[in-house]
């Protein structure tokens, strides 16, 4: 399995390249914003824009029939597809941490906020949603258009998933749920990163099998 | 014999088409031509022994072993090209070889080195920018680089000039001195196959019409013309794809001593090429 993990780096070395100087715009752009999410939303860009990148390649040069006739099962493909989803989650908190350092130490006039373990776990968390959401559409449809459309609103929905939260808990604070999550969050402040990290783990594994099941069903 | 392939009662439906082989087998060491006309169910009959779509029912084993069950230890002794590249296009051939090579245990670099230089595959330009041919030797170098046993090719000389089709055929030929090595070829360029199959499978409407010895097939198939008065409700049976015009009727017959035994001298008898076969057997009996 390790051989379509490698196959998927190979395929997204431009991307990378790409994604340093994209990453130095991110941080200075999203830390500045989203005081408190911006290396979560640039972090989770990085590795959407690397999730979306490959299965898209792959519908359009059907390289699916390479890839199903080489000595691999498909249940290998699939779970290849989710683990390497979070080296890309690895890199794009990477890329973020080294850009925020790389501004902060140049002569640029900006002194950023660096990278926390809260952006981490957000991160983690989002792109955990993204590919359980994406993966069993993807390989539903497979339909270009119908992708295209879904990675827009996906995309847009989680990338500002945090700040949005974020923004109605303060604009909402008299309300009776938002105060017991801040007290819980007060009190006990591993308590809500472990609720939302069980949680998209739950939803990872439903859809893994779920995306397991279209993907083994297919015809080449 | 060993067989290399072996296929029973191997259905597959799609709405308007069936394919049903009741049975198939391959012998190892040879090159099988698999033909039929367009539509005749040869990518089916090929993605369902690569798994690449899924049997109705019906069994398919290759060196033995069942294709789903075994899948991985067969795909590693498979070597596949396909019509089309299926490649990444954006990727030169060094690239897309890093990226196939570590799935096969049994991947030969020098192999690939030699294949690369014997068919003169350009390494530098992307995958999108090579010819139609340079991309099927680069499929079959591929193919070959991993001391692949059984070779399956789907329409590997469609769309490809009668030079490169010569030398895919020399090349094949040359494989064939290594007697372990077997081969599908599916085509509907029967001349391709005339001169290098040992055996020929023909396919038509999703069903085997006919698997022999291509030698036995050239020499026992005839196209037979006469005229029209010749034809009788006993001669009719020993034909099939009749033609008649005003001036005579052409047909075919796998039946020479038995067509001479009855017709008279006025009957011209030819050796039917594999064309003629494909072609009397697809059409119907007709009046011009």
């Amino acid at each position: 399995m390790y051989r379509l993990i490698y196959k998927d780096i190979r395929l997204l070395i431009n991307y990378f390249i790409v994604a340093m100087p994209i990453s130095i715009f991110f941080v200075i752009v999203f830390t500045r914003v989203y005081p408190g999410f911006g290396y979560a939303m640039g972090a989770f860009g990085i590795a959407a824009m690397f999730v979306i990148a490959i299965p898209s390649m792959e519908a359009r040069n059907h390289s699916e029939t390479i890839i199903n006739s080489l000595p691999v099962l498909r249940t290998e493909i699939v779970r290849a597809k989710y683990l390497v989803a979070f080296l890309y989650a690895a890199s794009g908190l990477l890329m973020m941490a080294s850009a925020g350092w790389l501004v902060n130490i140049s002569p640029l006039p900006f002194n950023l906020p660096y990278m926390n373990w809260k952006s981490v776990i957000i991160t983690l968390i989002l792109v955990s949603i993204l590919i359980s959401i994406y993966y069993p559409l993807f390989y539903r449809f497979y339909n270009q258009v119908v992708i295209f459309l879904i990675n827009i609103v996906l995309f847009q929905l989680l990338f500002f998933f945090p700040s949005f939260i974020s923004d109605y808990m303060n604009g909402h604070i008299d309300n009776s749920l938002v105060q017991q999550l801040l007290q819980l969050y007060l009190y006990t402040p591993w308590s809500l990163p472990l609720l939302g990290i069980t949680s998209a783990c739950l939803f990872l594994v439903v859809s893994y099998l779920f995306t397991i099941k279209i993907y083994t069903a297919k015809d080449f | 014999m060993d067989n290399v392939l072996e296929i029973n009662n191997l259905i597959k439906s799609w709405p308007g088409f069936t394919l049903n082989l009741e049975s198939l087998n391959l012998p190892k060491g040879y090159i099988t031509g698999f033909i039929g006309p367009n539509g005749a169910g040869k990518t089916t009959t090929i993605k369902l022994i690569m798994n690449l779509i899924h049997k109705d029912s019906g069994q398919i084993k290759v060196f033995g072993q069942d294709n789903i069950r075994f899948q991985k230890q067969i795909r590693d002794r498979i070597g596949f090209v396909y019509d089309e590249g299926y490649f990444y296009e954006h990727l030169d051939p060094v690239l897309i070889k890093q990226i196939i090579a570590p799935f096969y245990s049994r991947w030969d670099e020098k192999a690939f080195q030699h294949y690369v230089n014997k068919f003169q595959i350009p390494l530098k330009p992307k995958f999108k920018d090579l010819s139609r041919g340079e991309k099927t030797k680069f499929s079959l170098a591929l193919a070959l680089s991993h001391n692949a046993e059984f070779i399956i090719m789907d329409e590997p000389t469609a769309g490809l000039d009668p030079v490169f089709r010569q030398e895919l055929l020399d090349i094949l030929s040359g494989l064939m001195q290594d007697d372990t090595k077997s081969i599908l070829f599916s085509t509907h360029i029967t001349s391709d196959l005339q001169r290098i199959a040992d055996y020929i499978c023909f396919i038509h409407q999703g069903k085997i019409v006919f698997h022999e010895d291509t030698d036995f097939i050239l020499n026992n198939y005839i196209v037979v013309k006469g005229p029209n008065e010749l034809l009788n409700e006993k001669t009719r049976s020993l034909f099939s794809g009749i033609r008649e015009h005003s001036y005579g009727f052409e047909a075919m017959s796998r039946d020479r001593p038995e067509v001479r035994g009855l017709m008279d001298e006025r009957v011209i008898i030819d050796r039917a090429g594999l064309e003629d076969i494909m072609l009397y057997t697809v059409r119907e009996d007709s009046r011009v």
